[in-house]
């Protein structure tokens, strides 16, 4: 989903729905849930990746082994 | 229901076998929408023009409306109203409420944005026209 405001000079993309389903163990592995969701590029290298935006899941996140965790209507600002 | 299709034109110059584009006049779309999140508010239920059933599989249809719903609960019911009057009609110190202003027309064009891709089916693009008196939608 693309938009383009002209009122408020600025555009936005709507990333595509992600969903993961657990499988083996919750969504995080340990820890306290998920709080943030990070963008990054596609580096085959994990720690060398690029963040290109972050979203704010407004409260921890965690699903146990079989459950889905989707991230829906993300949006990144271009302004 | 809430008829997405009434507040938008496809803009057919723009749109190519990938993606539909449309036009809306924000003067036209705002108080819509504003006034179908406040009936959804009252009447309770998922709201239907949400439901995107042409979406991704794994995501349960209903889900995007249940967390529309959501969203628009936990706005201030005043900042509707306020959300319908310019920016400039609030102090300028008057942070809280400007903030709960850009709350309620963020999610407003989110929920537009949202009917319209269900109601779709496909890829769009929407464009927000700067109409005249459009400045009032500022956030």
């Amino acid at each position: 989903m693309l938009t383009e405001d002209d009122v408020n000079d600025r555009a936005l993309v709507q990333v595509k729905d992600v969903t993961w389903t657990a499988s083996g163990g919750p969504i995080p592995a340990s820890g306290d849930g998920a709080r943030w969701a990070a963008l990054t590029d596609d580096n085959a290298t994990v720690a060398d990746r690029k963040v290109l935006a972050w979203f704010d899941l407004s409260s921890d996140r965690a699903v146990s082994s079989g459950q889905p965790l989707t991230l829906q209507d993300c949006e990144i600002r271009l302004s | 229901m809430f008829d997405v299709m009434e507040f938008v034109t496809v803009d057919a110059a723009r749109s190519d076998a990938v993606r539909t584009w449309y036009e809306a006049d924000p003067n036209r779309a705002y108080p819509a929408v504003i006034a179908r999140i406040r009936a959804a508010l009252e009447l309770g239920g998922l709201p239907e023009e949400l439901i995107d059933r042409a979406g991704d599989p794994l995501v349960a249809p209903g889900l995007a409306a249940r967390n529309f719903v959501e969203e628009a609960r936990a706005i201030s019911p005043g900042a509707w109203d306020d959300a319908l009057a310019p920016r400039a009609s609030l102090g300028a110190k008057d942070h809280a409420r400007r903030a709960a202003r850009r709350a309620a027309l963020e999610l407003a064009r989110k929920w537009f944005t949202a009917a319209l891709r269900a109601a779709a089916g496909q890829p769009v693009g929407l464009h927000i026209l700067k109409t005249e008196g459009a400045e009032r939608w500022e956030l």
